[in-house]
């Protein structure tokens, strides 16, 4: 009797149609964006952040003479 | 050194970035002690030699405690403790309903100790647990780490030491992927804007509409608008400001492979205070369950079973009460405290009323109506905000608007 697991590799080891490749392809790119995205309002939330602290600081240095 | 300064962050980036390349447990676990250190030297200045003496004594008497109750668990010991411990902490904090009742000669002299609110809840965790054989792997290192981890000292979240140590004796990555650790920076960084951007200017504007409010001239319209902004820009500036802590920390500790555990969970979408106190500050909600509502509770039920369930509203009292005025030693939290107190106690005894007349299943379908849930979390955020009114120590300013609003 053959084995189960011959079977499974066989259907794993068939290459993948063109439909699937495309599937594959867009899944990544959606993925790279998002990522890209991310990166980006890490950077701005980065910037904004730095932007605050030094209004703060600047706020305290006017408040507290000599800060 | 604030946690939401310039070179806290920039400190932070750089070390977490360099952490994983270390290789190893120990190494790992030296470089993260010498950063809790380093955060604790920037502190202590302003707590001076007896503030420095004194929370090495406290930390050294913790420790003590703890690996006492381990080898010998003895109620009575355990008690004498926990009562030295908190009288010790309410003169430590000169709390001014204490200063009532005791010699003033016991306030003369002040000592500071860093983080000390925080570091006594982890104390008495610890003393707590170990009498009741749930502490593993208690040793000096452990624990002077715990009690001075940089991500919890100063105000929290109040990690239990058990979960510290899932952590602390791992310190492995626990952000997967690129995605999670730009997460954790983002966190990071919405946390600083949270703090130096929103809440700084909520509390801007509260003083600059609180400015002047004695001597107010205006027309009442005018009055009651600037009043009502005042009610809803001190809470927000107290949400914000401290989400803001909590969001710097809790993605600061996960860059370096420490969960810390949430505090936040849109409290102001509370129905009401009990559900209140499980979203807002929820380190403190849970360890006061445990720790003080739970046992006191279960010695209520041992002693009166049969009225402990209609008891249940008391315990509530004691509990939110007794957090309440831990958050401060002036009068203002002593309202605070109560008015905490009240709302929790209100809450449980309404569910007992909805219970009495109409039964579990009556429970069930007043907390599954819609139009009841929004009512209840307005008139939940409303009752939130004038807790927090009490937050600023000057009462008669809180008193002020709350006539004006009224």
């Amino acid at each position: 009797m053959p084995e189960p697991t011959i079977e499974v590799s066989a259907v794993a080891a068939k290459p993948k149609t063109a439909e699937a490749n495309e599937t594959d392809r867009a899944e990544q790119l959606r993925e790279r964006r998002r990522l890209m995205l991310l990166v980006l309002v890490t950077i701005g939330a980065a910037v904004l952040a730095t932007a605050c602290l030094l209004a703060q600081f600047n706020v305290n240095a006017i408040l507290y003479k000599g800060f | 050194m604030s946690v939401c300064s310039i070179e806290w962050v920039v400190c932070l980036l750089v070390t977490s970035a360099l952490f994983f390349t270390v290789p190893g447990l120990r190494p790992r676990q030296a470089m993260l002690a010498l950063c809790n250190a380093g955060f604790l030297a920037t502190l202590l200045p302003e707590a001076g030699v007896r503030g420095a003496v004194a929370l090495a004594v406290f930390l050294a008497i913790g420790y003590v405690a703890a690996k006492l109750m381990q080898a010998k668990p003895q109620k009575t010991i355990l008690v004498i403790y926990l009562a030295a411990l908190l009288a010790a902490f309410v003169i430590l904090k000169q709390y001014a309903f204490v200063k009532i009742f005791l010699p003033a000669s016991l306030f003369q002299r002040t000592v500071a100790i860093v983080g000390l609110s925080y570091m006594l809840f982890r104390q008495i965790q610890v003393v707590v647990d170990a009498y009741q054989g749930q502490i593993e792997n208690l040793t000096l290192w452990n624990y002077l780490n715990y009690q001075l981890n940089l991500f919890g000292l100063v105000a929290g979240p109040i990690q239990r030491y058990q979960q510290f140590c899932e952590s602390w004796l791992r310190l492995e990555p626990v952000l997967e992927g690129p995605e999670a650790i730009l997460r954790a920076y983002l966190r990071v960084f919405l946390g600083v804007i949270k703090v130096a951007g929103i809440a700084a200017a909520c509390l801007a504007a509260y003083d600059w509409c609180t400015a002047g409010l004695e001597t107010w001239t205006g027309s009442h319209a005018k009055l009651l608008a600037r009043a009502a902004a005042m009610f809803y820009l001190y809470p927000a500036y107290i949400y914000f400001n401290f989400s803001g802590y909590c969001d710097i920390v809790i993605g600061g500790a996960s860059l370096f492979g420490l969960k810390m555990p949430e505090n936040f969970d849109r409290p102001f979408l509370a129905r009401n205070m009990i559900d209140y106190w499980t979203r807002w500050h929820r380190t403190l909600g849970f360890w006061i369950r445990d720790y003080v509502f739970t046992p006191m509770y279960k010695a209520i039920a041992e002693r009166w079973p049969q009225k402990a369930a209609s008891l249940a509203f008391l315990c509530y009292f004691v509990a939110l009460f007794l957090t309440g005025i831990w958050h401060g030693s002036t009068w203002n939290f002593v309202v605070f405290g109560v008015l905490n107190g009240v709302g929790v106690a209100a809450a449980k005894l309404w569910e007992n009323w909805i219970i009495k007349r109409r039964g579990r299943k009556g429970l069930k379908q007043y907390l599954a109506s819609p139009a009841i849930r929004a009512g209840a979390i307005a008139a939940n955020f409303h009752y939130v905000c004038l807790t927090i009114l009490f937050f600023p120590s000057d009462l008669s300013k809180t008193l002020q608007i709350i006539k004006h609003v009224i």
